[in-house]
C-alpha cells in the first residue's frame, strides 16, 4: 500500500498551506507588475473605463430585453436570464435569432405562460440541447453520442453544484498565462471606444508589452516548478495553464469567474494597487478550492478501495478522473446551463411524474443566502411559491429541490434514446432496414417484430418500441448500461437487455426477453435471443 | 473478474463469465460447432456457475479466475 500512502500524503499536501500562499504571493507580484503601469492609468482613465463598462452593459441590457428577447424576457426566472446573459457574453452566435436556442426559448414561456407543463418541459430541454448541439465543433461527427451525452448529464443536474463534478472542475482553475495578462490589458485600455482618449497609455503599454509578459512568465513557471515538485500536484498543476476566459477552448471555471471578479473589481481599480481584503477574499475562496478537491480525491480514493481496486487501478482511476475534465467545454456548458435552468427543469419534471411537494436543499455553506438556508429541509408546494422563489430561481442560488417522497421513481423522465444506443440504432437503420425476426412464440415474436419494425423505420416510430417494451415488462423499467453501453432494462422479474454494441459470443446485434425464476436463474422468454435481420429475409 | 472453464465432452465448448459493476455476471458459452453458443445475464457468480453445471455438466470446482 505504499503507493496509496504516497497519493494521499501527496493529497494531503493540497492543504492550502502551499496553494493559497503561492497564490497570494503571486497575487501580490502580479499587481506590482500591473501597478508598475498604473501612473498611465490615470483617474480620468479610470472614470473612462467605469463609463465603457457602463456602456456596455446597457449596450446588452438594450440587446436582450428589448431587440432579441423583448416579448418573454420578464417571463424568465432570474437564472434563467442569467444563463442568457452567460450565452450572450461566451456564444452570442448561439442565442441570435435564427437559432435554435431562440426559437425554442420562445416556446417554453408560451407553454409557460398557457399552463401546459409537459410541453414548457419539452421545449425547455430542446433549449438546451440546441446550445449544446450547436456549440460543437462538428456535429456530424459526434451526433452519435449526442443523446448519451445528453442523457448522462441531464440525470446528475442535481448533483452538479454539491458533487465532483464541480470540485474536480474547480481542481483545473487555471492561473493567467502572459499572453492572458498582457491580452487583458489591451482590452482593457486599448480596445475599446474610448481609443483615442486613451492613446496616451496606450503606446507605453505597447512598447513594454514584452517585458511585462516575460515577467509574468517567470513567476508561472516558479509557481509551475512548485506544483510539479509532487506528482499529484504536478498533474493538477498541468491543468493551469490558462487560456483567455471566454474562449471556447478555455479551461475557465464558473469560480474563476469569482476569482476574476474579486481580482478585477476590488484589486486592480484601487487607486493603491492590491487591497487587503481583496487578496484575503482571494486568498480564503482558494482554500476553500483545494479544501474540495483534497477532500474529494480523498472519498474518491476510499471508495476505490472499497471496492478492492489495486494501488495501480486507484491511481490510473484518479488520474482519469482529473485528466477527464481537461476537456471542459461541454461540461462547463451544461454545468452553467443546469445551474441557472435547474430549478425550472426540476419543477417540471418533478410536476410530471405527480410531486406537488419537494423538500429545500441548500448547499449549507457559508454562501447560502440565509434567508435561503432558513428553507433548507422544510417541504414546500409546487403550486405556492415561498417569498424566495422556489430553488434555483433567484440569482446564482445553488439550492435544489428535492421531491418530497421517500422512494421516488426510478426514471421520472424516460427518455427512449436510452433504451438502443443510438449508433446502433444508425447502424441498423443505414444498413437498409432491419427487423427482427424467426421468434418463437406468437407473443414473442409479436412483441420483437414490434420493437424491430420500430426502430428501423424512424425515430419518430421509437417512442411505440418504447411502448412495446413497457407492454412486455408490464410498465417502465430501470434503465442500466453495461461497460460496453449496452442497455439492460428490468423491471420486476422481467428483463430486456440489448447485445449491440458487444453481442459475443455472437456476430449480430441482438437482444433477450427474459423472465426470473423463483430459484434465481434469469431464463429466456421464447427465443434464447432475437436477432436483427435485413428486410425480408427471414 | 473473469471466470473462465471448459469441457471436451460431447464436443470442445468453452465458458466465460464476465463480472460488469453495472449490470451482474455474463455467462458466454463457446460453442467449436456453435450449436449452443449463447450467453445469458445473472445477478450472482454462483447462479450463473449453476446455469453452466445444469445445462452443461460444468463442474463447479473447474472454474478458474482468468484476470
Amino acid at each position: 500500500m505504499n503507493q496509496i500512502r504516497e497519493l494521499r500524503q501527496e493529497v494531503n499536501k493540497l492543504k492550502p498551506a502551499i496553494r493559497p500562499k503561492d497564490i497570494a504571493e503571486y497575487a501580490k507580484l502580479r499587481d506590482n507588475v500591473i501597478i508598475s503601469f498604473m501612473p498611465h492609468a490615470t483617474k480620468t482613465t479610470q472614470m473612462a473605463e467605469k463609463s465603457w463598462y457602463k456602456q456596455a452593459l446597457e449596450s446588452k441590457d438594450l440587446y436582450l430585453e428589448s431587440v432579441l428577447y423583448g416579448n418573454i424576457w420578464g417571463s424568465l426566472l432570474p437564472n434563467e436570464r442569467l444563463a442568457i446573459e452567460h450565452l450572450y457574453y461566451d456564444n452570442p452566435e448561439l442565442i441570435d435569432k435564427d437559432t435554435g436556442f431562440y426559437r425554442t426559448i420562445h416556446d417554453y414561456v408560451s407553454a409557460k405562460r398557457e399552463g401546459n407543463q409537459n410541453l414548457a418541459q419539452h421545449h425547455l430541454t430542446n433549449a438546451i440541447w440546441e446550445v449544446l448541439h450547436n456549440s460543437l465543433p462538428d456535429k456530424n461527427a459526434i451526433t452519435s453520442s449526442l443523446p448519451e451525452l445528453y442523457y448522462d448529464k441531464t440525470k446528475r443536474r442535481r448533483k452538479v453544484q454539491a458533487g465532483m463534478l464541480n470540485s474536480l472542475n474547480i481542481s483545473t482553475f487555471r492561473l493567467p498565462t502572459p499572453d492572458y495578462i498582457v491580452e487583458s490589458i489591451r482590452q482593457r485600455y486599448v480596445s475599446t471606444p474610448l481609443e483615442a482618449l486613451l492613446s496616451e497609455i496606450v503606446f507605453p503599454l505597447e512598447e513594454n508589452a514584452s517585458s511585462i509578459a516575460e515577467e509574468i512568465g517567470q513567476i508561472n513557471a516558479e509557481m509551475q516548478q512548485v506544483l510539479s515538485s509532487h506528482s499529484l500536484l504536478g498533474l493538477l498543476s498541468s491543468q493551469m495553464s490558462l487560456s483567455p476566459p471566454g474562449t471556447k477552448e478555455a479551461g475557465f471555471l464558473t469560480r474563476f469567474h469569482e476569482l476574476q471578479e474579486i481580482w478585477e473589481q476590488k484589486s486592480i481599480v484601487s487607486d493603491s494597487g492590491t487591497k487587503p481584503e481583496a487578496t484575503d477574499a482571494f486568498v480564503e475562496l482558494t482554500t476553500k478550492i483545494m479544501e474540495d478537491v483534497r477532500q474529494k480525491i480523498n472519498e474518491e480514493i476510499d471508495k476505490q478501495a472499497e471496492k478492492g481496486k489495486t494501488e495501480e487501478e486507484i491511481i490510473e482511476h484518479i488520474t482519469q478522473i482529473i485528466q477527464g475534465y481537461q476537456d471542459t467545454t461541454i461540461p462547463q456548458k451544461m454545468d452553467m446551463l443546469a445551474t441557472h435552468f435547474n430549478g425550472k427543469l426540476s419543477e417540471l419534471e418533478q410536476r410530471e411524474a405527480g410531486y406537488t411537494h419537494y423538500v429545500w436543499r441548500s448547499q449549507d455553506d457559508a454562501k447560502v443566502r440565509p434567508d435561503h438556508a432558513a428553507n433548507d429541509g422544510q417541504i414546500f408546494s409546487w403550486d405556492i411559491s415561498p417569498p424566495t422563489g422556489h430553488p434555483g430561481e433567484d440569482y446564482n442560488c445553488r439550492c435544489y429541490a428535492e421531491p418530497a417522497f421517500k422512494d421516488p421513481p426510478i426514471e421520472p423522465v424516460f427518455i427512449i434514446e436510452n433504451l438502443i444506443p443510438i449508433v446502433a440504432l444508425r447502424r441498423i437503420i443505414l444498413e437498409g432496414g432491419k427487423r427482427i425476426s424467426n421468434a418463437v412464440g406468437k407473443v414473442f415474436r409479436r412483441k420483437a417484430d414490434d420493437i424491430a419494425e420500430d426502430i428501423a423505420h424512424s425515430r419518430g416510430k421509437i417512442e411505440s418500441a418504447k411502448k412495446s417494451i413497457e407492454e412486455y415488462l408490464g410498465g417502465k423499467g430501470k434503465v442500466v448500461r453495461n461497460k460496453d453501453g449496452d442497455t439492460v432494462i428490468t423491471r420486476g422479474n422481467r428483463k430486456v437487455r440489448f447485445d449491440i454494441n458487444n453481442p459475443k459470443p455472437h456476430k449480430e446485434p441482438h437482444f433477450h426477453l427474459e423472465r426470473k425464476t423463483p430459484s434465481g436463474r434469469w431464463r429466456s422468454e421464447g427465443k434464447q435471443r432475437y436477432d436483427f435481420k435485413k428486410e425480408g429475409k427471414e | 473478474m473473469k471466470w473462465i472453464a471448459h469441457i471436451n465432452k460431447p464436443r470442445k465448448i468453452d465458458f466465460e463469465i464476465v463480472y460488469d459493476e453495472s449490470v451482474g455476471y455474463y455467462l458466454y458459452v463457446y460453442d467449436s460447432n456453435d450449436i449452443e453458443s449463447k450467453d445469458e445475464l445473472q445477478d450472482t457468480l454462483e447462479i450463473a456457475m449453476q446455469v453452466a453445471k445444469e445445462d452443461f455438466n460444468v463442474p463447479i470446482d473447474a472454474w478458474k479466475i482468468s484476470e
